[in-house]
């Protein structure tokens, strides 16, 4: 019984040392790419009896073949681009995994800012590159962050000098155009934060018509003491893509992260967040917004780990299942010996509208010091009936007393968008999703 | 706060307190071999008398745990168990034809019971419980039996239920817990020495709450009971079931099953007080104690509660469950885990909503101290036939000292839009502002911790038979007593 998928597995992980073969042959960073794939094809694709993937299948995507992403024009007009195209600050927009210069903001670099393309970087800095690969490789050991690792090709590094504040928002679009053959790309954001220094990233994942694909990226930020992002993500590929997110933050003294996570597309996705707070002072604030409909499976993990004293976290992630759409939620929260005076409040809230809706939650603490307050709590269920007839006692149809009701559910998290472009265009999408009202005032 | 290092120094010396409970009765054990093959599991059986169905089960149950590996999924640190090395049967030499009345039972024994305060003699008839007392693994004593024949009700060891009432042990033994389930759970299908059984019939409400008193006594002998309660249509059972063992310094496994099964309309309430030898203060010896527990709410309206105060053994690891498989059906969750030393515990519970209405409770209070690591590991599930389901969870952790941990691992899976689940669990420790507050008042330091910790534990001692509660108290001021840093 075990020998068929063994089998049919290695015939899946040899098409990527085959692919591999095919792109890499030369070049200063062979070697650790090599180290990686091995590393990937000695561990393969999770399976859902590793409990990190108890609840998330990757064998539709372990059975499908993808090539490597290559460039291409995007043909529709600057209007009906689908990322946020109005709100200023810096564009970078990359295609099917490659720099596109043409559609992105020219490279004038802000005060402050280093932006290069990690293709750039690899070019002119390959040691440097090196360097950081071999540390990244602590840092992001999984299966899938090593089949990044190895096939890596594009992406942007952010580098923001001491004390540099940028107020306008550095905006990555990683955009998908129909292709002939399902594809993938693995691309990397790096950021660098100096000390007190701050800035929003906005990270959006789009596609023109319905193409398969596969993306596979790894973000790593490191906020040096008194820095602060703001990042928010946008992911809304399409409904035939395959979306696997890893994001892996160090927060040094008294710096903050915030990440603001919209998983709204893709067939399948699944994204880590594992945020660090390192040394005394530092915060972090998740919030996200899980909502499958269709078919859709929407997975996010987020781990929270408090290794040093005075460190404080809050969670706030809200699912909304319909159709025959599966949620997955799992937060972790860590508090390592000696964290005393963690300060750590999650909350998961969930709403079912289907019956064939389903919803995961699993909210986990795990605790080695005493002095520390440590919170959690999780709900699945419907819409409240009394605010439903309240409504409705009020002359509002049935029909638009939901819509409000899962808007005001949803809007929990949208309160967290400070910037008024992503917020609007969060709004117009969530509209498009669960319908809009005339009541709405 | 100013008395620190003198407190201190008494917080020191009530964190050492050594069991007190240790102690080994000297009475000749008719044990076999350690080791365990087929031949093994035979000289069990026959020395049991038992009917055929019974060994073929057992021996499918042990081809079955050939072919199984240990799960290593808990959040414990386990050293390897040898189970070859381990004597799978030891009964009470004197057994002979068994004791009609407590005067037939060895004296030695009866003492053994006295030192732990077991209310078998007079104490027994005052506090009105039926002790079935499991010395090792054969039963020795059974008292109130004609007031349980009366009213209908078996009570009695596993392997007397296994001769006399041989249609209903084979009816439900292994519905709900199969021996398949688990690894522990297996070995203990394919070796359990004894237990106990209870049938209460249709519509009886049983006059007295059962009681069993399990107790680990032979070195090296693992305890595999084995425990069915059967209540049947209307029918109402408490039974209690507390523990207490002798100090060894090698660990001894004990791997228990208990089933229970409610059908139509009937209430199961299992409390549980559990006080096995945690080990020394640096962790060596312990019981381990690995053990599936499991309910069926079968019929409609019917109604299991499990209770539990576990606050021995090395290592804990314990899920008592419920299937909800009857409309309207209730399942209840109360627990306090007590980790100190090196103790460690992965407890929690399921359950398995199946049944439309059913209704599920959790309460869970965890404490650790000293090098204590305590985990809740729950799970919640709604099938998509469980219309209207709702569950409620809480589950609170205290924390003592910095160099324990507390943990929780709750997994909800829901598949049905109108059900209705919630999860909240709080970490913290006990609130300067609270013990100063005691402090003020004039309580001592001690007196004002053990008030805020049954303070904590509180509703769950509310969930207790009364003696349970007193004697859960008094457990828990035992194993916490000044653990506080």
């Amino acid at each position: 019984m075990s020998v068929a998928p063994a089998l049919q597995a290695n015939a899946t992980l040899e098409r990527y040392r085959t692919l591999f073969e095919e792109r890499f042959t030369s070049g200063p960073l062979l070697e650790a790419r090599r180290d990686a794939l091995d590393a990937f094809l000695k561990r393969g694709f999770p399976t859902q009896r590793d409990e990190q993937w108890k609840y998330t299948s990757l064998r539709r995507l372990e059975a499908r073949t993808f090539v490597l992403g290559e460039a291409a024009p995007v043909s529709l007009e600057p209007a009906r681009r689908p990322w946020i195209t109005h709100g200023g600050g810096f564009r970078l927009v990359f295609v099917n995994g490659h720099w596109a210069p043409a559609l992105s903001s020219p490279m004038a670099q802000p005060p402050g800012v280093t932006l290069v393309t990690l293709g750039e970087w690899v070019k002119h800095e390959p040691d440097a590159v090196l360097e950081y690969l071999a540390q990244a490789s602590h840092r992001s050991a999984s299966a899938l962050e090593q089949l990044n690792a190895a096939f890596f090709e594009d992406g942007l590094v952010i580098r923001l000098s001491p004390n540099a504040r940028v107020d306008d928002p550095i905006h990555v679009v990683h955009v998908w155009t129909s292709t002939t053959r399902p594809a993938m790309a693995h691309p990397r954001v790096l950021v660098r934060a100096g000390h007190h220094s701050s800035c929003t990233l906005i990270e959006q994942y789009v596609c023109c018509g319905e193409p398969e694909s596969f993306t596979n990226v790894v973000a790593i930020l490191d906020l040096e003491e008194g820095a602060q992002v703001q990042h928010y993500r946008l992911q809304q590929e399409s409904p035939k893509a395959f979306h696997i997110g890893h994001i892996d933050v160090c927060v040094r003294r008294d710096a903050r992260y915030g990440i603001h996570d919209f998983s709204l597309g893709a067939t399948l996705s699944r994204l880590n967040i594992r945020v660090r707070l390192q040394e005394p002072g530092a915060h972090t604030d998740l919030h996200g917004l899980l909502p499958p409909s269709g078919t859709q499976h929407l997975d996010t993990h987020t781990l929270i780990e408090h290794i040093a004293p005075h460190t404080t976290s809050t969670e706030n992630y809200r699912g909304i299942a319909d159709g025959r759409g599966r949620g997955v939620f799992n937060g972790k929260v860590l508090v390592h010996p000696g964290a005393q005076k963690t300060d750590a409040h999650q909350s998961s809230r969930n709403l079912l509208l289907s019956p064939t809706a389903e919803f995961n939650a699993k909210p986990e603490l795990e605790i080695y010091a005493d002095d520390v307050k440590c919170s959690h709590g999780a709900t699945i269920g419907q819409l409240d009936a009394t605010a439903l007839f309240y409504l409705r006692s009020r002359g509002i149809s049935e029909a638009d007393a939901r819509v409000l009701l899962i808007h005001a559910f949803a809007h929990a998290v949208l309160a967290s968008v400070e910037t008024p472009a992503v917020r609007e265009h969060l709004e117009a999408l969530l509209a498009a999703r669960f319908g809009s009202t005339q009541v709405t005032s | 706060m100013a008395s620190q290092p003198q407190t201190d120094s008494t917080l020191e010396a009530l964190i050492r307190q050594k069991y007190r409970h240790g102690f080994v009765t000297d009475i000749e054990s008719d044990t076999v071999p350690p080791g365990l093959d087929e031949d093994i599991i035979r000289l069990i059986s026959r020395k049991k008398k038992e009917p055929s169905f019974m060994l073929e089960w057992r021996l499918r149950a042990f081809r079955h745990w050939l072919t199984m590996k240990e799960p290593s999924w808990a959040h414990l640190r386990i050293e390897p168990i040898d189970y070859q090395g381990i004597s799978y049967y030891s009964a009470p030499k004197s057994k002979a034809d068994g004791p009609k009345s407590l005067d037939e039972v060895d004296p030695k024994l009866l003492e053994t019971y006295d030192k732990l305060g077991i209310p078998l003699h007079e104490r027994a008839r005052l506090a009105g419980v039926a002790v079935d007392a499991v010395f090792d693994s054969v039963s020795v004593a059974t008292t109130f039996k004609e007031r349980l024949a009366k009213a209908g009700v078996i009570f009695c060891p596993f392997s007397e239920a296994v001769q006399k009432h041989p249609e209903l042990v084979e009816q439900y033994l292994g519905t709900v817990v199969p021996y398949t389930d688990n690894f522990f759970a297996t070995l203990n299908s394919a070796v359990f020495s004894d237990g106990s059984f209870v049938y209460v019939p249709k519509g009886v409400r049983c006059p007295m709450e059962l009681s069993t008193y399990f107790r680990i006594n032979a070195a090296n002998t693992g305890q595999f009971e084995r425990t069915l309660i059967i209540a049947d249509e209307g029918s109402y059972v408490s039974y209690l079931e507390g523990c207490t063992a002798p100090m060894r310094d090698e660990n001894q496994l004990h791997a228990a099953v208990v089933e229970l099964i409610a059908l139509e309309g009937a209430h199961i309430k299992y409390s549980t007080v559990q006080n096995w030898y945690p080990g020394d203060e640096h962790g060596r010896g312990g019981i381990y104690n690995f053990v599936t527990k499991r309910g069926e709410c079968r019929g409609a309206n019917s109604r299991i509660s499990w209770t539990q105060v576990e606050t021995g053994s090395a290592i804990t690891w314990k899920y008592p469950s419920c299937i909800l498989r009857g409309d309207n059906s209730i399942g209840e969750f109360y627990s306090v885990a007590v980790t100190n030393h090196y103790q460690q515990a992965d407890t929690g519970t399921k359950m398995i909503h199946i049944g439309r209405n059913t209704r599920s409770t959790i309460v869970s209070k965890g404490i650790s101290a000293g090098h204590g690591q305590n985990s809740y590991r729950g799970l919640v599930k709604i099938l998509p036939s469980a219309d209207n389901a709702r569950n409620f969870t809480q589950c609170d952790s205290l924390l003592m000292g910095d160099r324990c941990g507390a943990h929780t691992f709750p997994y909800m899976e829901v598949k049905n839009p109108t059900a209705s689940v919630e999860h909240e669990a709080t970490t913290s420790k006990i609130g300067d502002d609270q013990l100063f507050y005691c402090l003020s008042r004039g309580l001592s330091e001690e007196d004002a911790i053990n008030m805020i910790v049954n303070g904590f534990c509180k509703a769950v001692f509310n969930e207790l038979p009364m003696e349970f509660a007193v004697e859960a108290q008094n457990l828990l001021a035992v194993s916490l007593e000044g653990s506080v840093g």
